[in-house]
């Protein structure tokens, strides 16, 4: 059966080619400028919470005085709300979600499967306009006359209600949350259906690169759960302008009080899954890489697929370890626990073969593997600290405290930035047909790598001593005056770490023009993506490649052709 | 460089038919979070509707039921006929389009009757849910409704496979939608 796929012609002028692309690897790379841009912004962000947990009360150096004319250059309370609430709603869904599934998904699924183009090019272009419109909806709250949205990125009742946060902002971003999942929808609609129907003739689902496993896996979730979070939000936008009564309670609520904690619920029966929606693609492709880079057969790499669809599976059932502090009945929270713990099963075999696939390989120490070892180092700490949050007993001690957010910062913005950073050192030269430098590259690793663990290390130190997520300034509570220093070791830390990026913007943007011409396989790696010049044709694929083993086919002694690893296009040999 | 038609393996469902199966699932998912959200404030409660609130008339949503019932009928009569019987369909097509309008138009009734007897939005959540769950069921009866326009052009297009595709998707969501409206009307109205 054939199916008259993609007939669109090569493009010819700018808007075509660049703006309204139907190229998955021109819209890949749309999604990937949109993810570094918004990576930036939320960035700046962090970078002023700090300072104000820091210096509480002191100018914000430099921009200071033009950022906050009215107080002299200091961040004001309202400002800081606003900042750490449009910081995780950035990363998230504007910076990880773009670069990790947008950009990665995009560029990488066709091509590593051996299709010419995502199964409906138009539907992709749209999702990336859409994404597009949400953005601006999102920047754009932030000049409404009582500023952007200040209730935390999950956007609780009341915090989120007209009671708690008045004006535009919360309504602009439950809009764009709207939006962006819309946006995303279509993606995931586009991704399954590109891996289950175009996989190149040959290649089952086991012979797919874990990478594909992983934003696979990603979409499905996203399909499934996005449509949840979509209606939480419609609800609080009705209830915000519409004047509905679903999460007002007591006295704000005239008659037939609402439910806050409904909103909880709805957010996290989607939130959790999220979690996995962002770190999936990340560990599929250090799945890969580890193996690539350590010139050895992924160790076990079916059981890896494998574990992270029962991950897929258990993280739907699990919801609840997020509400622990809700007065939930002891027989639900202790059912949440139970659950929660299961999937360490199935990471710890994840893990397992992670560690599996590093014993004995011959390792070349090529950035992309320092970031994927990276990866392995931040996601162990990341996942051992959610065991003290998935317990009752100690998540009542640590919960809302800076604990939780080292916690979540370890899973989701370490891991998945180092492991966006491994993609993009990895495609860089498929993508670009330019090499990245090594040398900056591996600069950047590790002032990176120092930076975010004396971030994030600090932040669950603190946390343990006490100190409360979300407070403008602690430390005028007595018993949190002695966390200054340490405060201020973090803030250094991420000043650190973000001075850190810019040998990697000048890599990027130098290696865009003046990188040294990149082989059609700097990495000698055997995936279907390899076999192409860099960068790819139009259409990818001169001939549809048939798939004769698997991905990580490499150091087999019986090779003769002078290379220690085979294209996914040979024959295994025996 | 001939653009190939692609080669799909391993699968004999096309492509267009799983990726509707999916945007279902996503819409079901939808659909099941209102509902989700309707059982919990529902329980909450020590009965329904709550203290000092009557129950709705049945009047309108009775005649929405019977509208968005007959229209999937029609819509399932069309499916059937319009490859063979282009008259035929024709007649079927235009009665559940104006079906669907008269739906939308009972619906607005049924809000207007509920604001007047003091069942507006603000309150409380008895008529906050009634109200916001049927907008969203009425929001997307109205992307039904510019489906089914899109499907106007069936005569030159029967034989067509994509416009195949359309009516079989496009009739799987109506249908989608009238089995929500009839669960909205046992779960709110009924019961």
């Amino acid at each position: 059966m054939t199916y008259a796929h993609g007939k669109h012609a090569a493009p010819t002028t700018f808007l075509s080619k660049y703006v309204f692309s139907y190229d998955h690897k021109v819209i890949g790379k749309q999604f990937l400028w949109y993810g570094i841009f918004f990576l930036g912004v939320g960035g700046m962000m962090a970078l002023l919470i700090r300072w104000t947990l820091a210096f509480p009360g002191e100018a914000f150096p430099v921009l200071g005085n033009l950022l906050f004319p009215h107080t002299n250059g200091i961040v004001p309370p309202d400002t800081y709300s606003m900042l750490f609430t449009l910081h995780g709603t950035i990363m998230i869904f504007f910076a990880i979600t773009p670069i990790l599934i947008g950009a990665f998904g995009n560029y990488c699924i066709p091509l590593m499967i051996g299709a010419r183009d995502m199964a409906f090019p138009l539907f992709n272009m749209l999702s990336f306009h859409i994404a597009v419109i949400s953005g601006a909806l999102l920047l754009g709250s932030l000049f409404t006359p009582m500023g952007g949205a200040a209730g935390g990125w999950t956007s609780y009742p009341t915090l989120s209600t007209l009671v708690g946060s008045p004006g535009a902002g919360q309504t602009l971003w439950c809009l764009s949350i709207f939006v962006l999942g819309v946006s995303s929808t279509m993606g995931a609609v586009n991704y399954i259906t590109t891996v289950i129907c175009f996989r190149a003739p040959g290649m089952g689902y086991f012979d797919m690169p874990l990478t594909i496993w992983g934003l696979w896996l990603t979409a499905i979730l996203n399909a499934i759960f996005l449509p949840v979070l979509g209606a939480g939000v419609i609800l609080l936008t009705f209830d915000r302008v519409f004047g509905t009564t679903f999460f007002l309670a007591g006295a704000a609520a005239t008659s037939g009080s609402g439910d806050p904690i409904l909103f909880q619920h709805v957010f996290w029966i989607f939130g959790h899954p999220e979690v996995y929606i962002l770190i999936l693609p990340a560990w599929g492709m250090v799945s890969d890489f580890l193996s690539f880079f350590a010139r050895k057969p992924a160790f076990g790499a079916k059981a890896t697929a494998l574990s992270m669809t029962t991950i897929t599976i258990l993280s739907t059932l699990v919801y609840g370890h997020h509400m622990f502090t809700t007065q939930m009945s002891p027989l639900l929270t202790q059912t949440f626990m139970t659950l929660t713990m299961t999937i360490s099963i199935p990471s710890a075999i994840l893990f397992a073969n992670w560690l599996g696939t590093l014993y004995k390989g011959s390792i070349r120490f090529d950035s992309p593997m320092l970031f994927s070892m990276g990866v392995v180092f931040v996601f162990g700490l990341g996942g051992l600290t959610g065991l003290y949050l998935g317990t009752v007993s100690t998540d009542l001690y640590l919960h809302d405290t800076y604990f939780v957010v080292g916690h979540f910062h370890y899973t989701m913005a370490a891991s998945v930035l180092l492991g966006g950073y491994a993609g993009t050192y990895f495609w860089f030269p498929k993508m670009f047909g330019r090499m990245m430098d090594e040398t900056l590259a591996k600069i950047h690793f590790w002032i990176t790598m120092i930076g975010l663990n004396g971030v994030f290390m600090g932040m669950m130190v603190v946390g343990f001593a006490g100190m409360h997520r979300r407070l403008y300034n602690p430390f005028v509570y007595e018993f949190l005056e002695k966390l200054i220093p340490i405060n201020k070791f973090i803030t250094y830390s991420a000043l650190l770490m973000g001075v850190g990026q810019l040998p990697f913007v000048w890599n990027f943007v130098y290696s865009l023009y003046k990188g040294k011409k990149a082989p059609a396989n700097p990495w000698e790696v055997g995936t279907l993506e390899w076999t192409i010049p860099s960068p790819p044709i139009h259409y990818n694929f001169e001939e549809i490649p048939t798939v004769r083993c698997g991905p990580h086919e490499f150091g087999n002694p019986k090779l003769t052709n002078g290379r220690d690893f085979q294209y996914q296009t040979e024959e295994l040999v025996e | 460089m001939a653009i190939k038609s692609m080669n799909i393996n391993q699968t004999m469902k096309h492509p267009k038919e799983i990726a509707f199966t999916i945007l279902m699932v996503s819409w079901v998912m939808l659909f099941a979070a209102l509902f989700l959200a309707y059982a919990l404030l529902r329980f909450k409660e020590a009965q329904w509707p709550p203290m000092g609130f009557e129950v709705v008339s049945l009047k309108w949503p009775i005649v929405s039921t019977i509208f968005v019932g007959l229209s999937s009928y029609t819509l399932f009569l069309f499916s059937k006929n319009f490859k063979s019987n282009v008259k035929k369909a024709k007649k079927y097509l235009y009665s559940t389009i104006f079906l669907g309008i008269g739906f939308l138009v009972s619906q607005k009734l049924l809000w207007n009757e509920m604001n007047a007897t003091g069942l507006d939005v603000g309150s409380g959540t008895f008529a906050s849910i009634i109200q916001a769950f049927s907008w969203v069921h009425a929001a997307h009866i109205v992307m039904g409704i510019i489906g089914l326009t899109w499907l106007l052009s069936f005569a030159t297009k029967s034989d067509d496979l994509d416009f195949n595709f359309r009516v079989k998707h496009v009739s799987k969501f109506w249908h989608f939608l009238d089995i929500v409206w009839i669960l909205m009307f046992v779960t709110m109205f009924l019961i």
